[in-house]
């Protein structure tokens, strides 16, 4: 799980070594596995959004495990659902950066909503390729600022 | 609406700068529409608990603190705020309808005490409308997160 021949987060997120250095100092025995994402990360997974919503693939790395007791198609069915309920201008508008938005465009608000969805989206991807607790250190940039 | 109450945002200063006890664990409970949590709400006596006969617990589901049970932590640069999410949560109703009325409008999450109506409210999420599962189907709550935000 967690990647299909496009979308293979485990490749696009890189690992934070400082934050997992600070988060074994802090909590040895309850340690996460730590990511940073750069901006150049929200594009790939808006394309994968909308290669779901095209119906050219399933969303298979938001299927979880049995084992967790929750039905694994959950995330995928809730996500996707969410992602319909978006436009494609929102999309188009995610692809650019926020900065290239002047404070009051009425863009700015679904360009929020789809950033947001892309960040739960390879939140869970992430999560699930793992298979356990993840942290996630966003890097400063205009991609995914709000 | 999701947010914080003030006894929240007290408690994690408190703890944070006083040292003052940890609570042993922490709840999410499930509440009826009857009273809408806002950031001035101080304790769970104050909103209304689905029923507890068929699937629900008194208190809600109970929360470690650790990594397992708080699965993602997210440092954010570039939106200035830091996130942490709750693990998924599930109710199974079982001899019946989850809830007995309309249903769950709200999750609301609680730090410890034997007293559970006196468990201290700190954060809600809006389930967006009543939600109520009938037998042997679940409630299923993702992605629940608290955000510190810079303003």
């Amino acid at each position: 799980m967690g990647k299909t021949k496009s979308f293979d987060v485990l490749k696009l997120a890189k690992p934070d070594k400082e934050r997992q250095a600070r988060d074994a100092e802090r909590a040895p025995d309850d340690q996460r596995t730590w990511f940073t994402l750069s901006g150049a990360v929200l594009a790939p997974t808006i394309a994968r959004i909308l290669q779901v919503l095209e119906g050219h693939d399933q969303a298979v790395e938001l299927v979880g495990s049995l084992a967790d007791g929750v039905d694994p198609f959950e995330a995928a069915k809730r996500l996707t659902r969410d992602a319909k309920r978006l436009k494609a201008a929102d999309y188009a508008a995610a692809m650019v950066p926020r900065s290239e938005f002047a404070d009051g465009d009425p863009a700015i608000a679904g360009r929020a909503a789809a950033v947001e969805l892309a960040r739960a989206w390879f939140t869970r991807a992430i999560k699930i390729a793992v298979g356990g607790p993840v942290g996630i250190h966003i890097a400063k940039c205009d991609e995914w600022r709000l | 609406m999701a947010g914080w109450t003030n006894r929240g945002k007290r408690n994690v200063l408190d703890e944070r700068y006083r040292a003052t006890t940890l609570p042993t664990n922490y709840y999410v409970a499930l509440c009826r529409s009857t009273t809408s949590p806002t950031a001035d709400i101080n304790t769970l006596s104050e909103l209304t608990q689905i029923s507890t006969s068929t699937g629900y617990t008194d208190g809600g589901i109970q929360l470690t603190k650790n990594s397992t049970d708080f699965d993602v932590l997210t440092e954010d640069d570039a939106n200035d705020r830091a996130l942490i999410q709750i693990k998924d949560l599930v109710w199974t109703a079982s001899g019946g309808n989850l809830d007995s009325g309309a249903g769950a409008r709200w999750a609301v999450f609680t730090d410890h005490n034997a007293t559970v109506g006196s468990r201290e409210v700190e954060h809600y999420w809006d389930l967006s409308s009543d939600r109520n599962v009938s037998d042997g189907q679940t409630l299923t709550l993702q992605d629940c997160e608290i955000r510190i935000n810079e303003s």
